[in-house]
């Protein structure tokens, strides 16, 4: 009996682990197959040798904040990331303050001066009505406070990355700011967004 | 058990089977001799008391601290799911979960330990039985 149990114990999560990858192989059989999925980012990025996430040190950038609008979107890089030329995303809220997720914080709001650390920076406009983002700026206040973790995929909305507050925020008003099928969304992701254009890089 | 996050809800039964794993394995496997119960919770723990103690370091936002607490996350993935059913409190800038996170060594070797003496007194009440 007790080695029964201490066999069942140790298969129990191999196996429900199997069971959920063919699960999700066969529900997001697309992404699995498109060289541009955020997963192929990882592993050719890891061939690289780049390994770098969200933070890295401070670089002191010059790039001008001037003409922002709430509902833009701030997007840092980090030289060597893992996942794509931009490493971390935020949503200007107005008055200088931004709606990111960080490891340790969460979903939670930090002055718009911070993206100076970055060695580069991009400034998004969605292209919506005024209303719109009004309303995406709304969503994305409800999600102040909850978990970040890395890997959060598309679906569910208790767990958030930086890229996903934004996307589920405009996405709840009818924008799909990353319309590629993928299990995540990189940062990378907005810049080739066709519901976007470019204010300013440095 | 990341996989199981695709899945909203099905993340959270998995949770509560993983709990219930852990208190099967304590009940099953309950050692006589004390010092040995203690030493496995300190092995199966070890990870993660090291993890927490990097985060505690005084060292810059984005140091090693940063990376301990990334890693410590991924360590504990298994209550990532529970931990984001928590209510949003923030205390001290941080967010609660953040805080469970660092206390989750001492918080599943007390779940551990609470499992290994509810074992004792089954196994106590069964040899009641059988005599």
């Amino acid at each position: 009996m007790k080695q029964k149990l201490s066999k069942l114990n140790i298969l129990i999560f191999p196996l429900l682990c199997l069971f959920l990858f063919v699960l999700l192989f066969i529900q997001e059989y697309d992404v699995f197959a498109d060289p541009h999925a955020v997963m192929r980012t990882y592993v050719k990025s890891a061939v690289k040798g780049h390994t770098g996430y969200g933070c890295d040190g401070y670089y002191g950038n010059v790039i001008s904040f001037a003409g922002l609008e709430p509902g833009d979107l701030v997007l840092g890089a980090y030289p060597d990331c893992a996942y794509g030329h931009y490493s971390h995303v935020g949503m200007y809220l107005g008055q200088g303050k931004v709606m990111e997720a960080f490891v340790d914080l969460g979903v939670n709001i930090q002055p718009l001066e911070h993206y100076r650390q970055y060695s580069e920076v991009c400034l998004l406009r969605v292209n919506a009505p005024r209303t719109l983002k009004e309303k995406a700026l709304a969503n994305v206040m409800e999600y102040e406070g909850k978990l970040f973790y890395p890997l959060a995929f598309k679906p569910g909305d208790r767990i958030f990355n930086c890229t996903k507050i934004m996307w589920k925020a405009y996405l709840e008003e009818g924008i799909d700011l990353t319309p590629a099928d993928d299990l995540w969304i990189s940062p990378d992701s907005f810049c080739r967004s066709p519901r976007v254009s470019v204010i300013r890089t440095n | 058990m990341a996989i199981a996050i695709y899945f909203p809800g099905l993340d959270l039964a998995l949770t509560l089977v993983f709990c219930l794993v852990i208190a099967g394995e304590a009940i099953i496997y309950r050692d006589e001799i004390w010092w040995r119960n203690l030493l496995i919770i300190l092995i199966w723990q070890l990870p993660g008391l090291v993890l927490s103690m990097l985060c505690l370091l005084p060292a810059d936002s984005w140091g090693v601290a940063n990376y301990g607490f990334f890693i410590l996350q991924f360590w504990y993935t298994p209550l990532v799911p529970l931990l984001s059913c928590l209510h949003e409190y923030i205390l001290l800038g941080k967010p609660v979960y953040y805080y469970l996170l660092l206390a989750m060594p001492v918080i599943l070797g007390l779940y551990f330990y609470l499992a290994l003496a509810a074992g004792g007194r089954l196994k106590i009440s069964q040899s009641y039985t059988v005599n």
